[in-house]
């Protein structure tokens, strides 16, 4: 049976610690994750079909390995999107600090597979944790 | 009695009105934007009253403070989930100041019973810098 956004979403935030290829799996070829706020920090905000997402996650797993979600809320739910709040907690490998942020996550499904996931996330929070000097890694707009 | 979607609409069309923009919330109401004490901002206003003050804080912060390129995703009975703009400068510096907003938007008889909004908070803090 063809899985529902819901169920995208929430076996997306399951499987994302413990298998980033079944994760990136959940998407559609042509499939996008989009981080826009991350380019306020010099990170890239877009990432195309599973192979790609597939890396990114790796990448942020190599980073955060104790990366976990918590406390998801579904707070609407369609046909074909839901659009749902949760929060990651871990702690980092190279700067050693612990890792928290707050997911505003939407979710387009289409045939089954995710069509789109668009995250809304604080960027300082993420920098903080991640850049060795903290905010003062952060590019100059 | 106002849809959630007439609501958010009405909500950003009234921005620059805080007297009206704040109405629109029921007495219990509230605006959240999780990410802002980041910035040194309120997380939360709750009321007509605590959001007019947001409000007013907002517009005094931000010359001709207002929202542009709504885009409306998910649309229920009850809820909204949009994102929009803004495209203002800093008051005080001058410095350019560009936001997304993403917005869900619950309505209860009328009223908005809850606005939650993400945005960029390092964009803020690069407005400030």
């Amino acid at each position: 049976m063809m899985k529902n956004p819901k169920e995208l979403l929430l076996e997306y935030l399951d499987v994302f610690t413990t298998s980033p290829q079944q994760a990136a799996a959940l998407f559609a070829e042509d499939a996008r994750l989009e981080l826009p706020f991350m380019e306020s920090v010099g990170l890239a905000p877009v990432y195309t079909g599973p192979a790609e997402i597939q890396q990114m996650l790796e990448k942020v797993l190599s980073l955060v390995p104790d990366w976990q979600f918590k406390n998801t809320q579904v707070f609407i739910e369609t046909e074909d999107q839901v659009a749902a709040e949760y929060e990651a907690y871990g702690n980092t490998s190279h700067t050693k600090r612990p890792f928290y942020n707050l997911f505003f996550g939407r979710l387009v499904s289409d045939n089954g597979k995710i069509k789109l996931l668009r995250e809304g996330h604080n960027p300082l929070w993420t920098a903080r944790t991640l850049f060795e000097n903290g905010l003062s890694d952060i590019p100059k707009a | 009695m106002k849809t959630a979607l007439e609501l958010l609409k009405a909500y950003l069309d009234n921005v620059q009105d805080a007297e009206a923009a704040s109405s629109l919330f029921a007495e219990d109401g509230a605006l959240e934007l999780s990410y802002l004490s980041t910035v040194g901002w309120p997380a939360r206003a709750e009321g007509p009253k605590e959001i007019k003050k947001f409000l007013e804080t907002v517009l005094t912060t931000f010359s001709d403070f207002k929202f542009h390129d709504l885009k409306i995703f998910i649309d229920t009975n009850d809820q909204v989930f949009g994102e929009y703009e803004v495209s203002t400068a800093v008051t005080a510096t001058g410095m350019e100041y560009h936001q997304l907003y993403m917005g869900r938007l619950v309505a209860e008889n009328g009223k908005i019973k809850q606005l939650c909004e993400a945005l960029d908070t390092a964009s803020t803090a690069n407005a400030f810098a």
